[in-house]
């Protein structure tokens, strides 16, 4: 893919997070030339991707007091004389708050601006938007209820089960699923305080409950001229308590009709926000084969390197570009998706005993698949080093491209298989047996169950 | 960081000396100058995040006079979490070192119940519910006696463990409610229940 020039407006940009997330974003500043400072908390500071690094202490492991400390991390920017900041994915990614924090001091926010973000994250604004840009929903309340007898007549009109979720909820905290119309006040009085007490917001919608179904987004990337395009789709079916573990694209449960459709619909409606930067839609596809609008992400994902085995760009060169205020140096027709990529997320926690977590030292890591056009190992782990107890469980994402499928499962098996690891448990059989198991082979699963795991 | 002042952690140095640390990132304007005389509950200066500034007192048990600043003779200093603000000499050889302990260590052969892996504790289900187990009260095998938040999953403390008999008194929750915990740290300390 052609390049423009250089980035000029940044020299230092701050990255304000840590692990697997730190690591990838520093990757890309070192190809542009940018010097990334490392804001990170007591417990990160040795840990291997600082070294050599620059870097500043927040403050404590615990992460209220460093990762997700605003003010701490604005003026750690400041002082290390930074003009942007990445906030990665998790923590304040897409804390609109923050967003504008950077904005007053000066450091140029990575991402799309706080008014989209602040729309993007309570859910009904951010559906009827999608909506009138043309987009399915899943049926449902028309906005948040006013109470308690709402919800119930707008149950029956839906039909149950049904869901109820909280307007500027996430992470499947103030939801409840009611099956029966005698459960609704108890989910609706416990959904509405779990809320209150989580999002300081106790407005609740409905929703229709979708049960199985797949998990299917799309990545978009927008420049701040209006120029939208897509970047092909992601299906994340495999998921564990609403938790992703493999992702691949393009998503072959779709039809060739329907991917068309709704990928240009999907960039209407994000022009149609004036959203900027790189962002996802994350829609649900029915067992009647309807996609369904769920929500945006406001932020660059997890899952990103799928997209970018396909098309040759790299993400977060887009984003800093378009923060930088550069237009986007390439049109949809530019965008050429080949192949077929399969990331598989390998988390430090044991699959054989309900996938408790198992943070410690790793004694010996070894990975001999080297980062080629075909194979890709994202990580910030290496031997002796210490899972902490504090974060997330990820320790790894081996991303494996090839022409079809079924070579891109063989090549991920065969790149799975050479990892060594040892000290901590991982969550590498179990991908082992998913990826070689008839229901994920062909494509014959929906995200209730793990396909190929009964662990 | 809010209200009257930050309290600074204290760490031991070398020679019997104490360590006062930065509680975050910011600028920190220091009040005092090397030789002066610190006495425990005194300001030392502010640090100061996005223009919001507080005061920084030094904790109980730091007497002494300051042998080191950070930046020397400058009245604005850049500093991150946990670097060196002051260090402190005792007055007089003989003095011990200032720097608090923290908590008794479980005495030799006392009963106890240790947390199985390092996380967060927390002593109740939920902010607005009541404590799992309280002092004073016993508990017995089975027991969930709190909450061991690990790489966000929840994980119950339950109350198990060969060297641990039936049923005890607990006469130490050690951990407060969101308190990090280590491996192997004590959570309960914990009394047979004869004689009843």
């Amino acid at each position: 893919m052609l390049r423009c020039a250089p980035v000029n407006q940044f020299r230092r940009l701050f990255i304000a997070n840590r692990g697997e997330v730190a690591a990838r974003i520093a990757r890309t500043c070192d190809v542009l030339g940018i010097t990334p400072v490392f804001g990170t908390s007591e417990a990160d500071r040795e840990a291997p991707y600082l070294r050599g690094r620059e870097r500043v202490v927040l403050g404590p492991a615990r992460a209220s007091e460093s990762y997700l400390a605003r003010e701490r991390i604005v003026q750690a920017a400041v002082q290390a004389q930074c003009s942007a900041l990445h906030p990665g994915w998790g923590f304040l990614a897409e804390d609109p708050l923050f967003a504008s924090l950077c904005e007053a001091h000066g450091v140029t926010f990575i991402g799309p601006p706080a008014a989209v973000m602040e729309k993007l994250g309570r859910k009904t604004p951010a559906k009827r938007a999608m909506a009138a840009a043309g987009l399915k929903l899943i049926p449902g309340s028309d906005g948040v209820l006013r109470d308690l007898d709402q919800a119930r007549r707008v149950a029956a009109a839906t039909g149950f089960p049904v869901l109820l979720k909280a307007e500027s909820g996430g992470g499947g905290r103030g939801m409840r699923v009611v099956r029966d119309p005698a459960d609704i006040q108890e989910a609706y009085e416990s959904a509405q305080a779990e809320a209150l007490a989580s999002f300081a917001d106790e407005r609740l919608y409905l929703e229709k409950l979708i049960e199985g179904g797949r998990h299917v987004e799309i990545q978009l990337l927008a420049d701040k001229y209006g120029h939208v395009v897509h970047l092909g789709e992601r299906d994340c079916s495999v998921q564990r308590k609403h938790q992703k573990l493999i992702e691949e694209s393009p998503a072959l449960v779709l039809s060739d009709e329907e991917r068309e459709q709704t990928l240009a619909a999907a960039v209407v409606a994000a022009r149609a926000i004036g959203y900027v930067g790189a962002g996802t839609m994350e829609f649900l596809l029915d067992e009647g084969g309807e996609l369904r609008f769920m929500e945006m992400n406001a932020r660059l994902q997890v899952e990103h390197p799928v997209t970018e085995m396909r098309c040759g760009i790299d993400l977060v060169e887009a984003q800093i570009r378009i923060a930088a205020g550069e237009p986007l140096w390439f049109s949809q027709d530019d965008v050429v998706l080949k192949g077929h990529a399969i990331e598989c997320r390998i988390n430090a926690e044991d699959p054989s005993n309900q996938f408790l977590p198992s943070p410690g030292v790793i004694e010996r890591w070894e990975t001999s698949a080297e980062s080629d056009e075909c194979i890709r190992v994202d990580t910030h782990v290496e031997s002796g080093y210490e899972v902490p107890p504090h974060y997330d469980s990820l320790v790894c994402k081996v991303i494996a491209w090839a022409e079809d499928r079924d070579a891109a499962c063989d090549r991920v098996v065969d790149a799975l298989r050479r990892i060594r690891c040892e000290g901590i448990s991982t969550t590498i059989p179990m991908h082992l047996a998913v990826l070689s198991s008839e229901e994920f082979r062909q494509n014959r699963y929906d995200t209730r169950a793990v396909p190929g795991w009964r662990g | 960081m809010s209200g009257d002042g930050h309290v600074l952690r204290a760490r031991a140095g070398e020679a019997g000396k104490t360590e006062l640390l930065a509680p975050s990132v910011g600028i920190f304007l220091p009040a005092v100058h090397k030789g002066q005389l610190i006495s425990p509950g005194q300001s030392v200066g502010v640090i100061e995040v996005l223009g919001v500034r507080e005061q920084l007192l030094t904790p109980h048990g730091a007497t002494g006079r300051v042998s080191a600043r950070a930046g020397q003779r400058s009245s604005r200093v850049a500093v991150q979490f946990g670097d060196v603000l002051l260090s402190i000499a005792p007055l007089s050889l003989g003095d011990a070192s200032a720097t608090q302990v923290d908590g008794p260590a479980a005495e030799e052969g006392a009963l106890s119940f240790v947390a199985p892996m390092s996380g967060r504790f927390y002593s109740r289900p939920s902010p607005s519910e009541p404590p799992f187990v309280e002092e004073g009260g016993t508990v017995s095998r089975g027991q969930t006696i709190g909450l061991l938040e690990v790489m966000k999953t929840f994980n119950r403390l339950v109350y198990q463990g060969e060297s641990l008999p039936e049923r005890a008194l607990i006469e130490r929750i050690v951990p407060w409610d969101g308190d990090d915990v280590a491996r192997g740290d004590v959570i309960l300390l914990l009394a047979p229940t004869t004689g009843r």
